[in-house]
């Protein structure tokens, strides 16, 4: 009885343990994105646009021929031109003497 | 002094991106790889297009065709090292040419673009709160001064790419995405872009024939929030930037006004084959400052708002099965009228551009991403009346009506080890 007593007691610190590791490891696996304020997973895919969204928006100027973006994200992450910077810092004539800008 | 200031400046930026590449790359090594990818990718893109100009006090009709390519490619490796640190690291440059042929003229350009270097740390370990931190550099790898090709640059509004180069720009950003619960999440930033000196080509009778151009300094916040059901999903973006004085050969030459940005975009999965999405931004900026009636500093706020707000929203409808997507797409911009007076030089007139077309992709493996698409683009730039300087009419100075046509077509891969 006594073996019996400290056999289950082993046990009982063995389960506590294991379900203690085991508890952030299951945590880690099940929220590579991190929590919500909620307390649930955050949308990955989510996270990942709002965080790309709002560096390609606090950055507008830049680069105006290589975005730090994948090629295939231009479309989705762009921020519209400064025409008027174009034209001023840049120069914008048409050959045969049609000029815009300053 | 300013290669002294790009070089110290690259000495201290280069370090971080470099180490955060080289460290994620360490790091992927320990972890076994498993929670990191290398992504290249590339694109080809070809634009080109027929503008027709009529001169409505003169009847002068002139006809521009010009033909864009642009090559960009990029690699990016991004990971997680642990629960709490994700990274990502993007190299991107690219290969461009552009040709305009008008009235009898015709000017060329082929080179490479400018490169960009930027990186991003993400921190996951507070529930509701993740910080980020990320730079992003502009290496002047493409060419700002064109000399004789100077006019082989393409309107803003409709070409890929209107400027090949510009100088050595540097931009930290800080910010925070705040998941709210498994729908709703807002993101955060504030964003400074440091714009080095860059040569430009002087003014069209070439005197002088090399110029120094420093351009401002970018302020940005920016704020999000975005929504994610099970077929539903939505975004609002707004941007505030404020800039510093743009100089040229040293002297103060204008600055721009601030600005704003807003962005809404949605997406809708009507079933497991059909999806639609659709994006809308809007641009205004405040009136500049600017050099006197004689091309001189000091500058001061321009009389009216030379600037234009510009209306973007594009879209498309997708059907997806099998690894195999297609769909049409289309797309709306108007850009209004500026402030100033027709009569005046500094007046732009408003333009509308319409593009429809068609857009595939086809995805063989997990790994491995193909897509194509071509459109149609119409465009109309309305015409003015002459110019009346101090109410005195000049015969033949009214700007011409501008009619465009052209085709855009891309194809693109990208591959995730």
């Amino acid at each position: 009885m006594p073996a019996l007593k400290h056999a289950l007691g082993i046990a009982a610190i063995a389960g506590t343990l294991a379900f203690a590791t085991a508890l952030p490891a299951a945590a880690q696996a099940a929220c590579p994105a991190g929590r919500t304020l909620a307390g649930t997973c955050a949308n990955a895919a989510q996270m990942d646009d709002l965080r790309l969204t709002t560096i390609i928006f606090a950055q507008p100027k830049i680069s105006f021929s290589a975005p730090p973006l994948l090629p295939q994200q231009d479309g989705d992450y762009s921020v519209p031109r400064d025409r008027g910077e174009v034209w001023a810092n840049h120069h914008y004539h048409r050959p045969g003497g049609f000029a815009f800008g300053p | 002094m300013q290669k002294t200031r790009h070089r110290n400046i690259v000495r201290l930026a280069l370090p971080v991106i470099l180490g955060l590449g080289a460290s994620s790359a360490a790091l992927a090594q320990q972890v076994g790889d498993k929670s990191w990818t290398i992504t290249p990718s590339t694109e080809f893109r070809l634009f080109t297009w027929e503008s027709t100009r009529r001169f409505p006090t003169t009847g002068v009709v002139t006809r521009e065709r010009g033909t864009q390519t642009n090559i960009p490619f990029a690699i990016q490796l991004k990971g997680q090292p642990s629960t709490d640190f994700k990274f990502d690291v993007t190299a991107r440059t690219g290969f461009t040419t552009s040709s305009i042929s008008n009235a009898g003229a015709s000017s060329s350009y082929a080179g490479t673009t400018d490169t960009s270097l930027s990186g991003t740390a993400n921190y996951l370990g507070f529930a509701g709160f993740q910080p980020f931190l990320s730079l992003a550099l502009n290496l002047p790898t493409g060419r700002s001064n064109l000399k004789s090709s100077a006019n082989s640059k393409g309107d803003s509004d409709l070409v890929m790419l209107p400027v090949f180069g510009e100088g050595f720009n540097i931009g930290p950003t800080i910010g925070v995405n705040v998941p709210i619960n498994e729908n709703w999440a807002g993101s955060f930033g504030v964003g400074y872009t440091n714009r080095g000196t860059f040569d430009r080509e002087g003014p069209a009778l070439g005197i002088p024939p090399t110029q120094k151009l420093n351009p401002g300094d970018v302020l940005t916040g920016t704020a999000s929030l975005s929504y994610r059901g099970q077929q539903l999903s939505l975004k609002a973006s707004i941007a505030y930037s404020t800039e510093s004085t743009t100089r040229l050969d040293n002297v103060d030459y204008y600055k721009s006004g601030d600005r704003v940005v807003l962005q809404l975009a949605a997406g809708y999965g009507f079933t497991e084959n059909w999806s639609a999405k659709a994006q809308a931004s809007f641009s205004h900026f405040a009136a500049n400052k600017i050099q006197n009636a004689f091309g001189l500093p000091p500058i001061s706020t321009e009389a009216f708002n030379s600037n234009s707000n510009l209306f973007k929203i594009n879209g498309g409808v997708t059907y997806a099965a099998n690894g195999y997507s297609i769909g049409p797409v289309v797309g709306f911009l108007y850009r209004d009228r500026n402030g100033y007076d027709p009569t005046t030089f500094q007046f732009v007139s408003a333009k509308k551009s319409w593009t429809a077309g068609l857009a595939a992709s086809y995805q063989p493996t997990s790994m491995i991403q193909l897509s194509a698409r071509v459109e149609h683009l119409w465009a109309f730039e309305d015409s003015g009346p002459d110019k009346a300087p101090f109410g005195i009419p000049i015969p033949g100075s009214a700007p011409p009506s501008v009619r465009t046509n052209g085709w855009q077509a891309s194809a693109s891969g990208l591959i995730k080890f």
